[in-house]
């Protein structure tokens, strides 16, 4: 990884995990950027979840056998998400550091997904803790007849929703 | 009693017993997922009612919450038992106003619900937050009621257990 590009990857996982430097922006994400952010993560963050919850659930259960499905289907819709959450990412990379920023700007789709790929999704897919595999389960099993394109804008809306209570998730206002 | 103002009356006469009550008891995940599946069409309905207002005039709710709230209503005379059960679980807190409540028929019983329910969720939602809501309603509208259910249910049960898991007075016991 060259420098830029490192530079790119460090400034996307401490935004990953330092919430208050989103709130320290004055950028903020609108409802289709965080629409494709999830469309664009949530597979990599499912399929995480599913791989750290694997020993601690049924093998017949929901999450062994149906949820790949799932997570599947939202993939496909990966590269349609892209291009709002490219919007999202060059947001959050280039909030507080403008070299970042114009590094940023020049890279190749490519390239910034490759990163995108290897350093936020990354640092998004939570470990759940094993207590909280049945109920991470439960809760997605119980959300299965909702169409995949339903689930994707459910978290969407609740992260708006959040965003613009908990100000340290920057959610443009309405 | 047959009108609605009656039971508003009796509403206002039994509120302030449960106003003044104990804490109420902490509710299964179970009675829970009864009390939220029957009450889910006054839910619906309260909250319609409520951003009525604030939403524009192809929101969700202003266009099909009647009909949403009518498909959740079918499964309400199976809910009641445990809805019941749940209810006046929760009421035990004031004695006087839980006899009142047993005392009462069924029909009476779930008039007194619905309407507190439905004038509960019309008070205590604030406007600015109708069209987030009318969205995520939207969204869960494929669900089948009883996972909806289910899933108020569990959210409330998984508050519970970080400490903080309520609706309203009414909490999930910690598993």
């Amino acid at each position: 990884m060259n420098t830029h590009l490192f530079r790119i990857g460090a400034a996307l996982a401490l935004c990953a995990s330092t919430q208050a430097q989103a709130a320290a922006s004055k950028t903020c994400l609108s409802n289709g950027e965080v629409e494709g952010l999830v469309g664009y993560v949530l597979p990599s963050v499912l399929d995480k979840v599913a791989g750290s919850c694997a020993a601690h659930v049924s093998r017949k259960g929901y999450m062994a056998t149906r949820l790949p499905d799932l997570i599947d289907t939202i993939a496909a819709g990966r590269d349609a998400a892209w291009p709002q959450a490219r919007a999202a990412f060059m947001k959050f990379g280039g909030a507080n550091d403008k070299e970042a920023a114009a590094a940023f700007a020049a890279l190749s789709d490519d390239a910034l997904r490759q990163i995108v790929d290897e350093t936020f999704a990354e640092k998004l897919g939570m470990k759940v803790p094993p207590s909280a595999c049945l109920d991470v389960e439960e809760v997605l099993e119980t959300l299965e007849p909702l169409p995949a394109g339903n689930a994707v804008r459910l978290v969407t809306a609740v992260m708006m929703m959040a965003g613009r209570s908990d100000k340290s998730i920057p959610a443009c206002p309405r | 009693m047959r009108k609605p103002a009656l039971f508003a009356a009796l509403l206002l006469a039994v509120a302030p017993g449960l106003a003044q009550a104990a804490e109420p008891p902490c509710l299964s995940a179970g009675e829970f997922a009864s009390l939220a599946g029957y009450t889910m069409p006054s839910i619906i309905s309260g909250t319609t009612q409520r951003c009525a207002t604030a939403l524009a005039p192809g929101a969700y709710l202003r266009s099909s919450g009647g009909e949403l709230s009518a498909r959740y209503a079918r499964r309400k005379a199976g809910e009641w038992p445990g809805a019941r059960a749940a209810f006046l679980k929760f009421a035990a807190s004031s004695p006087e106003t839980a006899r009142v409540f047993q005392a009462m028929p069924d029909e009476s019983l779930q008039k007194v619900v619905d309407a507190m329910v439905e004038g509960m969720v019309s008070q205590q939602i604030p406007l600015e937050r109708c069209t987030a809501i009318d969205r995520i309603v939207r969204l869960l509208s494929p669900l089948p009621p009883e996972n909806t259910a289910e899933l108020i249910a569990i959210t409330v049960g998984l508050g519970a257990k970080s400490g903080g898991g309520k609706l309203g007075k009414i909490g999930v016991c910690p598993a």
